[in-house]
């Protein structure tokens, strides 16, 4: 299978037309395990790959705000955050799709 | 076809020991004290946080056991000793690692004791439950030389999520000794030291299954080795420097800097430019490695909540059935919301804050008429009003909680995304906006992906535009004031509205700024499951709680300010110095209904905060008395159609000052003035256009 790409490289190319991927569509795309993609994710993510929006923390900077906590939901930070290509990543998804 | 990273020179002779000469960390002395049993074999507990090292480290070790740190480090070092069968030996508790990438303290501690001290046999323990991702710290941990054997840990916990680890199958695909664990019960340790004693005895039966490095980097490695190998280093350290190389890892990246001679790590560092995403290989090779072995060794991962929420999925993220769906959820939540607490929020106003105001004015009776004034309709029918409004806060936040809880709310951006897709529009600046459905800060900064500044500039000013839970539940509280038993309908209605008029304005920001561009963006969507009470429970608390501190402190002094302003001075409402500001705004209110200056009062109220035109409207139209809750009194100077008008502007109103300030920092001030201006616009200008529209249908007036 040495003419296959890698993992991570066909993970990247799936990302290279737009729109929203379930970790879970990609994983089936994949025939990996969502826990699988969700670590090549990571992974990507740390090595510059993908980049997180946004953080999903609100609380910093609302001290006065009577809904802060709100922002919050339950259960949202033990999820991985919505992650997009950055450009080193752009560059790989183009070359392999 | 592929090469194993590393093969043994010959497969029948014992691995070489490495020297790595090139990889020794920093301080020698980097590994433990002086072992109690020097001449006794070695054994390292290695392993992901949490799986368990110390507890199997205390099984065996008991009372003889040294806690100390890590020389120079604040990382705690375990040592100790046991004996097994008459044998003794030394056992070290090595820190938590995911990885071997030496990306922390740990990591680091944990791979240079690995490569310097050389244990006898490291003894991976590994999480059944999530077996693959400690698996990427065992494909890491082959790559050195030591021989390893694995325990499965959390057998328990994996057979409640319903994956079955077979360990036999396990062990034949790595090549690696697994023995099957539950350390917190004792079970399985001593079969798992056995099998450390019998490899330690005879290293030479090492022969694992190692994950491979595809042949097209062979040639690279190659090249590495040979251009640091002028040294006498051995065979195998220089591989394994030149993969670590070629990963990019920054210490030995260091270390191989500071032992060659400048020229030459200017090659180096050319050969590596050149491999930049060799990195995507190597990782690739493990993934593929660790997908083998799970797909040999595990059975049905979570096989009923995975078809159980294939199947919901199906329709919750379908891009127009799962809009539907958003809706009717919402509808459903606000209906449950208004027809369980709007009862007893009338309750608490006609019963207990009548009968308090009641009894404030038998008490009272001797008292000035500012004194009562102040107490009955600024803090009781102030205050006191906004107070009446808990019961639905608290239902609607314990829904919304479980809502989340569930997994159900992260499939709302999903769905919005999918949604304008399928009209064609792939735009780039959706998702940002969408992100806002927990909170209105998020999108403001996920807009930092849009490299364009113009691009950027326009989405951070429809971010405010999208309905965050803060305004869901501003909603929440303030149409039961205007349209008692009708609310939900309405709420539904505005909330419907405003996903339109986000929709209409991404069209527009999409057309005029991004001239199709696209990116495509990942989300996990959570497997459904039941609602966790404790969790739900809290979430209600906080909200609750924080509510409950601001309408005591917050809203009870704007209340006295807002009743003072309308009795001053002289003690009449209708000529104070408020009635005089509403009335000179009556024009303006008038477009969208508004005829009565108290309610345009009530509207510029919620700048300060949105509970404050509650607080506003109980103070201007008095304590509330038997039979005439807020609803009722609001309905008799305004019609339904003004009534959603003003409830649009309310809620399109200025947002908050955390998205405000949020605005200032990923902008400049010129824009965080254009952005509360414009909806300062867009929102007094929905309701004008709401009012008019709906009396030239002839609705609600
Ligand atoms: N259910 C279950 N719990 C376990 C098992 N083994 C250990 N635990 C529990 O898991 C928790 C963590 O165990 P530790 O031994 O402290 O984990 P550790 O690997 O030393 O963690 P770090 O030192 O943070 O890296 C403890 O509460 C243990 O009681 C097991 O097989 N099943
Ligand atoms: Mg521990």
């Amino acid at each position: 299978m040495s003419g296959e790409l890698s993992l991570p490289i066909r993970l990247l190319g799936l990302l290279s037309y737009g729109g929203i991927r379930s970790t879970s569509d990609l994983a089936k795309r994949l025939g990996v395990s969502e826990a699988m993609v969700g670590m090549m994710a990571e992974d990507l993510t740390r090595r510059g790959y993908l980049q997180a929006l946004g953080g999903g923390d609100c609380s910093t900077g609302c001290g006065g705000c009577a809904v802060v906590s709100q922002c919050k939901l339950p259960g949202a930070e033990d999820r991985l955050p919505l992650l997009a290509l950055t450009e080193k990543g752009k560059l790989v998804a183009a070359s392999s799709a | 076809m592929t090469q194993p990273l590393r093969q043994p020179v010959t497969p029948t002779r014992p691995l070489p020991r490495p020297n790595l000469r090139l990889v020794q960390p920093a301080c020698h002395d980097a590994g433990p004290g002086a072992l109690p049993h020097p001449e006794a074999l070695t054994f390292a507990l290695v392993g992901q946080p949490n799986v368990g090292k110390s507890t199997v480290f205390n099984m065996l070790t008991g009372l003889n056991q040294h806690v100390g740190n890590w020389p120079g480090k604040t990382v705690e070092q375990k040592t100790g000793t046991f004996r097994f069968d008459g044998a003794a030996a030394n056992l070290v508790d090595l820190p938590g690692t995911y990885s071997l990438t030496a990306n922390s303290e740990e990591e680091r501690i944990a791979r240079d004791y690995l490569i310097s001290q050389r244990p006898d046999v490291a003894i991976a323990v590994v999480n059944a439950a999530a077996l693959e991702r400690s698996l990427y710290l065992v494909a890491e941990l082959l790559a050195l030389d030591t021989p390893l054997v694995i325990g499965l840990n959390m057998s328990d916990v994996a057979a409640q999520h319903g994956i079955h680890v077979e360990p036999h199958v396990l062990e034949a695909a790595l090549g690696v000794p697994v023995v099957p664990l539950v350390a917190a019960r004792n079970e399985g340790i001593r079969d798992l030291v056995a099998a450390a004693f019998k490899l330690a005895y005879d290293p030479a039966a090492f022969r694992p299954n190692r994950p491979v490095i595809r042949p097209e980097h062979q040639p690279v490695l190659e090249q590495l080795v040979e251009m640091m190998g002028g040294c006498a280093c051995d065979r195998y350290a220089a591989d394994w420097s030149a993969m670590k190389l070629l990963e990019g890892d920054a210490e030995v990246t260091a270390q191989v800097k500071g032992s060659v001679a400048p020229e030459l790590w200017n090659e180096i560092h050319k050969v590596l430019l050149q491999h930049e995403d060799a990195y995507l290989d190597i990782a690739g090779g493990r993934y593929e490695w660790i997908g083998r072995m799970v797909r040999a060794a595990v059975t049905q991962p979570r096989a009923g909540a995975v078809t159980l929420t294939d199947r919901i999925d199906r329709v919750a993220t379908h891009p127009v059935f799962g809009l539907g769906l958003l809706l009717a959820i919402f509808g459903l939540a606000f209906a449950l919301t208004y027809a369980v607490a709007t009862p007893l929020a009338e309750w608490l106003s006609e019963v207990v804050l009548g009968g308090l105001a009641g009894l404030a004015a038998t008490l009272l009776a001797g008292a000035p008429a500012w004194v009562s004034g102040l107490v009955i309709d600024g803090f009781i029918g102030g205050a006191g009003t906004v107070l009446t409004f808990l019961p639905i806060l608290a239902i609607f936040f314990a829904l919304l909680g479980a809502l989340e809880d569930v997994g159900y709310l992260a499939r709302g951006a999903y769905v919005m995304d999918r949604f304008m897709h399928l009209m064609g529009l792939h735009g780039k600046s959706f998702l940002p906006l969408f992100l806002g459905f927990g909170c209105n800060v998020p999108a403001v900064m996920g807009a930092r992906i849009l490299e364009e500044r113009r691009a950027r500039f326009l989405t951070i000013l429809l971010a405010p535009l999208v309905p965050c839970t803060a305004r869901l539940a501003v909603l929440a509280f303030l149409t039961p004031a205007f349209f008692g038993s009708r609310a939900a309908l309405v709420t539904l209605g505005l909330v419907a509205l405003n996903l339109v008029v986000l929709a209409v304005a991404g069209i527009v920001v999409n057309k005029v700024a991004f001239k199709g561009e696209q990116t495509a963006f990942i989300m996990e969507l959570p497997l459904y499951h039941a609602p966790n009470l404790r969790t739900v429970g809290l979430y209600v608390w906080n909200n609750t709680s924080s509510f409950l501190k601001k309408a005591g402190t917050f809203i009870l002094l704007s209340s006295a300010v807002v009743w003072a302003l309308s009795n001053l001075p002289g003690g009449n409402p209708e000529t104070s110095i408020l009635a005089m500001f509403g009335k000179a705004l009556e024009p303006l209110g008038a477009l969208m209904g508004l005829d009565d200056w108290r309610m345009i009062v009530a509207l510029l109220s919620s700048f300060f905060a949105k509970e404050n035109t509650i607080a506003t409207l109980g103070v201007l139209f008095g304590a509330p008395e038997a039979g005439a809750s807020l609803a009722t009194q609001v309905s008799a100077v305004m019609v339904p159609a003004a009534s959603v008008a003003f409830l649009a502007a309310a809620m399109l109103f200025i947002p908050c000052l955390a998205t405000v300030a949020t605005i200032k920092q990923e902008t400049n001030w010129k824009w965080m003035w254009i952005s509360v201006g414009l909806l300062l616009a867009i929102s007094l200008g929905a309701g004008v256009v709401i009012y008019q529209g709906l009396r030239l249908i002839g609705v609600g007036v």
